[in-house]
């Protein structure tokens, strides 16, 4: 077979799926191969699933689950969120290549664990709602076991995996947890669902404080949160708590960069978390703005609470 | 309302699972196109 080489332009858009459309077209191209991180990925997947061809997805970190899924997100060429675009079908392989995954930044594998910590949580949330999963159905009994099996190999070798992944090295703990990043993850949100963690990391991202930050480690916050908003045994937060803290995810408000932040633009981040059509009303209950912003507060406290022994007054 | 699941048609990980990308390209199409982020090519 024949293969050409395209370079990303750096930005998953309309005017970059334009130019690989053409690219495709001109060349006639019968399967499009993504290699490189998020953007990348998701530029592909469209591009393939536009021109009716498959796509193989090869990511070369594992901050997020993505690569698994069927969805893809378009920004704007300046980078700004436009939309979320679900295409016919998953990518027809993905293939992850430990030594490349291993190569990369560690501060990559955890923020892909802190994606990775919200999956068993909202697909609990889906299953006791009986909320629609991300394929437009009900969750089955398939994801919630995957679901869980996603959390218990972040609990059991998220650590070990953080060290292997800084010395650069391929461990047992790290393979366990690229797939549990990667493969369970991606399979437990697509069909078991989402729900609060991903509104609330949805509403952050209407700060630009938080924009330095990853994906992952914003939902990580959102899971935090989700656990003051649901009320779940106080073993299970602190259990949360001290997996974040031990693998390096944020518990604090600060560190999502919103240490200075004050309570109106809090609020904004809760507004749209609680906007028509995001996840959060696959909790049970009615969620408002109001009870979004007080869990982000405890979250927050709790966080700097463990941190410093007692929580400074924001 | 019914259940529904759906997955990637093919999983593979490992080390050196990169050298697993030409014959899982060539099994689905005679022309290919790598797209490939700028870390990755340089």
């Amino acid at each position: 077979m024949s293969v050409r080489i395209e370079r990303f332009g750096g930005e998953c858009c309309e005017e970059e799926l334009v130019r690989l459309s053409k690219v495709i077209s001109e060349h006639r191209i019968g399967v499009l191969a993504g290699m490189g991180g998020g953007k990348t990925i998701d530029t592909a997947k469209i591009a393939a699933d536009r021109a009716g061809i498959p796509v193989i997805v090869v990511p070369t970190i594992a901050s997020t689950d993505a690569p698994c899924s069927g969805c893809a997100v378009r920004y704007s060429k300046d980078g700004v969120f436009d939309s979320v675009l679900y295409q016919r079908s998953n990518p027809q392989a993905v293939l992850v290549d430990l030594e490349i995954i291993a190569s990369a930044p560690a501060r990559f594998l955890v923020a892909g664990m802190g994606d990775a910590l919200s999956t068993w949580f909202e697909a609990r949330s889906c299953h006791r709602t009986g909320s629609m999963n991300e394929c437009g159905g009900l969750g089955t009994v398939a994801a919630l076991g995957i679901a869980k099996l996603c959390y218990d190999t972040l609990l059991a070798d998220g650590v070990e995996a953080k060290k292997a992944n800084e010395a650069g090295v391929v461990t047992p703990a790290f393979d366990r947890v690229v797939e549990a990043n990667t493969l369970l993850s991606g399979l437990g949100f697509e069909c078991g669902g989402i729900a609060s963690a991903h509104s609330i990391h949805n509403g952050l991202t209407a700060l630009a404080e938080t924009h330095p930050f990853y994906h992952g480690e914003k939902v990580a916050f959102g899971v935090l949160a989700g656990r003051h908003l649901t009320g779940d045994p106080g073993e299970e937060v602190d259990r949360v708590y001290t997996f974040c803290e031990e693998v390096g995810l944020p518990t604090t408000l600060s560190d999502i960069g919103l240490g200075e932040a004050g309570p109106e633009r809090l609020a904004m981040a809760a507004e749209k978390a609680c906007a028509p059509g995001q996840a959060i009303c696959h909790e049970g209950g009615t969620m408002t703005p109001k009870r979004v912003l007080d869990a982000m507060l405890k979250a927050d406290a709790m966080g700097r609470e463990r941190r410093h022994g007692k929580a400074p007054v924001r | 309302m019914f259940r529904k699941a759906v997955f990637p048609g093919r999983y593979i990980q490992g080390a050196g699972a990169i050298g697993e990308l030409p014959a899982v390209m060539d099994g689905l199409g005679e022309r290919g196109l790598v797209l490939a982020s700028r870390s990755v090519i340089d």
